[in-house]
């Protein structure tokens, strides 16, 4: 179906797959090196809350559950802290999607930034109840704040790329 | 008005289920194996094939890095490079003053063990981080087919760099000293002052330190005796003591001596009584 939904039309399942792995390899790389006051860039939660504003809370619930149980297996002591945090992220970022246009960058990044926050504190609530000390979610909160903004930059950079390259390639 | 349930849909959604229910299973295999302080098999498949992808991000990253900073320090590596022979020779000169001092020293066999369990590190290089950064973890190149067990000490050149939480084949992942999770015992070198070293993200503190103990900025944190390490391995420095008048203990905020920002190449120690007899 073509016409204004064609240029956020949900990406397919490789590619989605292939957007995961680079962005756990990388955050397990490169990107473990780059802070900013502490908080760091989790590509991983950009790529669900972004699938999930445009294919919905279903499809965003189980591509975050996914992304998740990948990052809790890279992971130490985790459990299915991560498959828990990012797949109800995703969930609640495609049924936040229904309230907002879209097609509109500052929406999807507004969704982005939250779920960044929602899925630090989804984490470290599950943690706390694994054992592991209560403050640890109130202390990693302020980093939180800074990768969601992170997050924000990030998107905002992939979705102009992205743009700009589908309306490159539609020109042609 | 009664809903039509077609063949298709009715798929859908027994797909649906399926899927729900075999994440449901995946997670419940993680939660007991992280109870159990196991690697699941699905960790250790992944961790396996990620070990090639994550070796060759992480070797194109440090030339690149390595190749921009000496590129930078071309002109100071001269000058530094001629005081660092003139170092190393005088240090030649006092190691076999404190080797032959050693070797006379009542507890030399003590010291000689030291020695022969660091003989009998693996040496493994530092292929990846934790991906969401919420743990401090590093992932390295060497597993339970190159003798890393669980719980072995890792240090580098500088100091302690944590010890190792789970293992896997060909890879395993070790807990940093700044986790907020770590805590190993410790001694400041001058006095002997038993604390124990907890992470705090970024640096370290020692906590339940006598408040009769002299603390001051600078002093050197060592090992203490324990399960995971030898005594006597560097931790840090002191950089500043927060002394409350009402409380028990003492805490000294301390700087690691291993460098967590560029570390590279690690040395993974046998556990301590595992070593020579």
């Amino acid at each position: 179906m073509s016409g204004i939904n064609e240029v956020d039309r949900p990406a397919h399942w490789p590619s989605l797959a292939l957007a995961a792995a680079l962005a756990i390899v990388l955050e397990s790389t490169w990107l473990s090196r780059l802070h900013l006051r502490g908080g760091s860039l989790d590509l991983v939660v950009v790529f669900v809350a972004w699938y999930a504003a445009t294919a919905g809370a279903s499809k965003g619930l189980l591509y975050g559950a996914l992304c998740g149980m990948a990052e809790d297996a890279l992971a130490v002591r985790t459990g299915a802290a991560h498959m828990l945090a990012l797949g109800l992220t995703g969930a609640v970022c495609g049924l936040g999607s229904r309230f907002v246009l879209p097609d509109s960058v500052f929406a999807i990044a507004g969704i982005v930034a939250v779920g960044t926050v929602l899925s630090d504190a989804i984490f470290w609530s599950t943690m706390s109840m694994g054992g592991f000390p209560d403050g640890l979610g109130s202390l990693h909160f302020h980093r939180s704040l800074w990768s969601a903004l992170l997050g924000v930059m990030t998107f905002v950079i992939l979705w102009s790329t992205s743009t700009w390259l589908r309306n490159r390639n539609g020109s042609r | 008005m009664v809903p039509i349930y077609t063949s298709r849909g009715e798929g859908k959604l027994l797909a649906v289920i399926g899927v729900v229910i075999l994440l449901a299973l995946v997670a419940l295999l993680q939660i007991d194996a992280a109870r159990k302080g196991q690697e699941s098999l699905l960790s250790q498949i992944l961790t396996t094939v990620a070990v090639p992808v994550e070796s060759t991000f992480t070797a194109v990253g440090s030339g690149l890095r390595d190749g921009a900073s000496n590129v930078a320090n071309l002109p100071r590596l001269a000058s530094e490079n001629a005081q660092l022979r003139d170092e190393v020779r005088t240090l030649r000169a006092q190691d076999a003053v404190l080797r032959e001092a050693a070797s006379a020293a009542p507890d030399a066999l003590r010291f000689a063990a030291r020695a022969a369990t660091l003989d009998q590190a693996i040496p493994a290089t530092v292929i990846g981080y934790d991906p969401t950064n919420a743990l401090d973890t590093i992932t390295i190149n060497r597993g339970s087919h190159s003798g890393v067990v669980r719980d072995a000490g890792v240090v580098d050149a500088g100091g302690v760099v944590g010890r190792v939480e789970s293992v896997g084949p060909f890879a395993a992942k070790v807990l940093l000293i700044t986790d907020y999770t770590s805590s190993i015992p410790a001694v400041v070198q001058q006095g002997r002052w038993w604390g124990i070293v907890r992470g705090s993200q970024t640096r370290a503190q020692m906590t339940y330190i006598s408040q009769d103990a002299v603390l001051k900025p600078g002093m050197r944190v060592v090992t203490g005796q324990g399960r995971v390490f030898p005594p006597g391995l560097l931790i840090g420095h002191i950089t500043s003591v927060v002394r409350g008048d009402a409380s028990l203990y003492q805490v000294a905020k301390i700087e690691p001596a291993a460098n967590f920002g560029r570390l590279s190449h690690v040395l993974v120690l046998p556990k301590p009584g595992s070593s020579t007899k």
